[in-house]
């Protein structure tokens, strides 16, 4: 033994053994080079705009650091403290209002046997395809000075808080439906079986098994809606009027006092609650230990008349508001002028009469929607790959990931503020993208890339793990893998992450708001800008056709998307 | 000759753990491998550096004549199968055998004669047209194998591939593994974490623990002649018996442990001994009756061990193994091992 080790021992300096590590293969230089661009895409993207933004807080308009000084000033000015104010309370009534009805729906749709489901579903995910301008607009529409309805207000005026809440938390609703659905509908069986053998009553079942077990889908449900109600733009830029919030000064700041030091100052302090709702989120998540294993049964609710008959007249009730909005967006669309000529025609869908970009911006913002879809999925699909593929104790892992955590706390406007920051530079050599529809189909993919990113790697996951390692066995390179298996494997979930990228492309106006020109302007900025100048009628016709597109594209990924699916996927 | 394969002072560090330390081994050409060892001792870590698919900072592999330890997997010559199958979930069987074959561009026609010829071998003709999903664990299995062994590669990696699958599939498919090994001639490496399979299977067993080999001999040497208390406690069944300062185990001096297997204790009534073998008082505290033979639990009077002993059951005469009944027990001193104290775990 001795002998064999000692004769090793030496062998390795005859043979030439400088070489310690394995010769990387072509794969691997294939998966490193796709995960410098990863890197470095998200860096320009993502990382060197807010990074920038964060600079620019902490100088003087000439550009010397002064510190927090920016701060200070800003929390010593009444006006902005009380807009900081403002925008916890919008949060605080907006998260608590969207729980109790989005936990009410949401136990409909999963613990019981409502009729119409189907429906419902439909219903609950409408306020998503629309802009969050569209329900501001309507609620003019209803309780505004000429609103249809507003003696329900008595005499209280509709513009203000009241109108901020109810456009938000319409907006927000269906948000809170998906994640409650999800966390409601793993329940275990067993669980419940084992409440009825030990003789619980129904509510004692609520408190001990259900509330618990969707605990955590609370916390996060509460945290995500909490960063909308507090980072949109769009409600309160219609509804507002005196209450002013940090969305809406950080706008004014930087579009109308083109004061962009106090727009950073205001965007480093819309960042603070929402990384704060991140962080608590992330904690809690980190503690939770799934009740529900590969071993659980699926509950499925059983018929109860009593129950169901409830809640089909709740869930009726929070859908009706949800029908009345959209509907009154409609019918305002279709109003010649309101309110002096009552009389319906498609007038107001006659864009060039009111805005010199007429349609264009309608074919601008499907364009955008349409390359950040087709581009943003397989970006995402890529750097989801590249990071399920990195070896183990690898650092690009966590970078990366980390990386893609950060949109989810980001709000559009800060990162459209960043994007000003980094590509309005004339020192920075990709200044040229400023002003072009590229910068704001990069902005979109970046300010969505946390689901995506999430949805392929749970994808990703279900792929055989040693498929690779079988493939170098047989000599085939994994860029073929990957075509051949791991992209039509994963082919679903892609086509999950366009439309949501699409829909997300088409509705948003918070980072395109700074960063379009007339040439580039989208059909959500155009609702803002004719709302603007007082175009109820076009803003809402603009913000209907939005929606119609949004929809139709649902529906046709519902219908021929899985018709397509089921044909190619007969493997699963 | 030189070995096929030969493994040279093979360490590796996962951080500060140390995953194998100075690994070294030689392995003929057509031979039947197993690498056996408790759970994390590094056996899949081993046999994924011999495949390319773990780097190896520190010694060498050799495979027939070249030095391989640096190159990546794709220009090493070997089949895997792994225990979670890892087929290409969204390629027919057929395709799934087939994609070797394709990569080398192969024709139509020799792949389509080939694959059959593959599926006719592992006694599923039917199934081509089949996606991985609609079979069973078993049939995957075979799928997997004829996928690793179409290219014709010179060397077999096996981890765990039975591990999934139920008892009776589980021996079939032993057998149908071991029959085309031998037909083929093929070198093979399987790492199984079950002795039962590796003595069934090997000609000769690497027995591993914490990283380091504690021994490598044929199934039967591994059995009655073990390196080490390690290997005389993971595989079979082994009594040991402190039996300090050696008064009554043959040697002096040493203090030492003494093994002895079930089957090599004998019971006696009367205390006529010999001078092969020794004799010890037990008390009889429980039996156990196992088909074939009888396990006996014994306490030896004199120290707190207890001793195991298989008695065959056409031997066994009832009336003096009731629980309590004081006797005797002898063993050849031929069939006792002795290990140092300091091996003691
Ligand atoms: N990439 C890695 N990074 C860090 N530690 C690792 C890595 N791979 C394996 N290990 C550790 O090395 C040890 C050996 O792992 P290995 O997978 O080789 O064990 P094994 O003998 O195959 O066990 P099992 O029977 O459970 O499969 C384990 O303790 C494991 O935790
Ligand atoms: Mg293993």
């Amino acid at each position: 033994m001795s002998a064999i080790s000692q004769t090793a021992s030496f062998l390795p300096w005859l043979r030439g053994g400088r070489e310690q590590r394995l010769r990387a293969s072509r794969d691997q230089w294939l998966l490193r080079l796709t995960a410098a661009f990863i890197i470095l895409y998200l860096g320009i993207t993502l990382v060197g705009p807010l990074l920038s933004m964060l600079l620019q807080s902490v100088v003087d308009t000439q550009g010397n650091y002064v510190g927090l000084k920016n701060f200070y000033q800003y929390l010593g000015t009444r006006s902005l403290r009380q807009s900081f104010l403002n925008t916890m309370a919008v949060g605080g009534l907006v998260t608590g209002i969207v729980l109790i009805l989005a936990f009410t729906f949401a136990y409909g749709l999963t613990r019981t046997c409502l009729p119409a489901k189907g429906l419902f579903k439909v219903l609950g995910m409408l306020p998503i395809l629309a802009p969050s301008m569209l329900p501001a607009i309507s609620l003019i529409y209803l309780f505004g000075n000429q609103g249809v309805i507003r003696e329900l207000l008595f005499d209280n005026s509709v513009y203000g808080l009241p109108g901020i809440v109810i456009g938000l938390v319409f907006w927000t609703f269906p948000h809170a439906v998906l994640m409650l659905t999800t966390a409601l509908g793993n329940a275990d069986a067993r669980l419940y079986e084992a409440a009825r053998v030990l003789k619980l009553s129904p509510l004692q079942t609520f408190f001990t098994v259900t509330l618990p077990s969707a605990k955590y889908g609370l916390i996060s449900t509460a945290s995500v809606i909490f960063t909308l109600a507090v980072t949109d733009f769009g409600v309160a830029k219609v509804v507002g009027g005196q209450y002013s919030v940090l969305a809406t000064d950080m706008f004014k700041q930087v579009v109308g006092q083109q004061n962009f030091t106090m727009g950073a100052v205001t965007s480093v302090l819309l960042l603070l609650p929402a990384i704060i709702a991140f962080a608590v989120d992330a904690f809690m998540q980190r503690r939770q230990v799934s009740l529900f294993s590969s071993r659980s049964v699926i509950y499925k609710p059983k018929p109860h008349q009593t129950r169901d008959a409830l809640f089909l007249l709740l869930c009726a009730v929070i859908a009706l508001p949800i029908v009345v909005i959209i509907g009154m967006a409609i019918y305002g669309s279709l109003v010649t002028f309101w309110p002096w000529n009552m009389a319906l025609g498609l007038n107001s869908y006659n864009f060039a009469t009111f805005n010199p970009q007429g349609w264009a911006p309608y074919l601008n913002s499907l364009k955008m929607a349409g390359v950040a879809a087709a581009l943003g999925s397989l970006l995402v699909l890529i750097s989801a790959y590249v990071v399920e593929k990195q070896p183990q104790g690898s650092w690009v892992k966590p970078v990366i990931q980390g990386m893609a955590m950060i949109p989810m706390a980001v709000p559009g406007l800060v990162l459209g503020l960043g994007y000003i920051f980094f590509f309005n530079n004339p020192d920075n050599p990709l200044a040229g993208l400023y002003g072009t529809l590229t910068i704001l189909v990069l902005s979109t993919v970046a300010h969505y890339y946390t689901v995506g990113h999430l949805t392929a790697v749970t994808t990703l996951k279900k792929v055989p793990p040693d498929i690779e390692a079988v493939a170098a066995s047989l000599k085939i390179p994994h860029h073929k893998v990957f075509w051949r298996v791991t992209l039509p494997v994963s082919l679903p979930a892609l086509l999950d992450i366009a439309i949501y990228l699409f829909v997300n492309a088409l509705t948003t106006t918070s980072a395109a708001v700074f960063l379009y020109v007339p040439d580039t302007m989208l059909a959500s900025i155009a609702v803002l800008n004719m709302e603007d100048a007082g175009f109820h009628g076009p803003a809402s016709a603009m913000g209907v056709l939005i929606l119609l597109t949004a929809a139709t594209v649902k529906l046709l990924w519902m219908g021929v998307g899985q018709n397509l699916l089921r044909r190619t996927q007969g493997w699963r | 000759m030189k070995p096929f394969l030969s493994l040279e002072n093979l360490n590796k560090q996962f951080g500060q753990f140390a995953a194998l330390n100075d690994i070294s081994m030689t392995i003929e050409k057509g031979e039947f491998i197993c690498f056996l060892g408790p759970s994390g001792c590094g056996k899949t870590t081993l046999l994924r550096m011999i495949a390319g698919l773990e780097s190896c900072e520190q010694g060498q592999i050799w495979q027939n004549g070249a030095n391989i330890t640096h190159l990546p997997p794709e220009k090493r010559d070997f089949g895997i199968v792994f225990q979670s199958y890892a087929l290409f979930p969204n390629l027919t069987v057929f395709e799934n055998i087939a994609i070797g074959l394709r990569q080398q561009r192969a024709s139509k026609v020799a792949i389509e004669q080939q694959v059959n010829h593959w599926l006719e071998t592992i006694g599923l003709p039917e199934i081509g047209d089949k996606f991985p999903g609609q079979l069973s664990g078993g049939q995957q299995q075979r799928v997997a194998l004829a996928r690793a062994l179409i290219l014709s590669p010179g060397l077999l990696l096996l981890d765990e591939p039975l591990s999934a699958l139920d008892a009776k599939v589980r021996i079939h498919l032993r057998e149908t593994i071991r029959t085309l090994q031998k037909q083929l001639g093929i070198t093979t490496i399987m790492v199984t974490h079950d002795q039962e399979e590796a003595m069934a299977m090997a000609d000769r067993i690497v027995v591993m623990n914490h990283g380091v080999v504690e021994q490598i001999g044929t199934p039967q040497a591994i059995y009655q002649q073990p390196a080490s208390r390690f290997v005389a406690g993971f595989i079979g069944v082994m009594n040991f018996l402190d039996l300090a300062g050696g008064k009554k185990g043959g040697k002096k001096g040493q203090p030492h442990i003494i093994g002895v297997r079930p089957e090599d204790i004998h019971l006696t009534a009367s205390a006529a001994g010999s001078a092969d073998s020794l004799q010890i008082p037990v008390r009889i505290e429980r039996t156990e009756f196992q088909g074939p033979l009888l396990r006996v639990e014994c306490q030896l009077i004199d120290c707190s061990s207890t001793l195991r002993a298989d008695i065959p059951i056409h031997q066994v005469t009832t009336a003096n193994l009731t629980p309590g009944t004081e006797t005797c027990v002898w063993i050849e001193h031929r069939r006792m091992q002795h290990f140092r104290q300091e091996e003691a775990v």
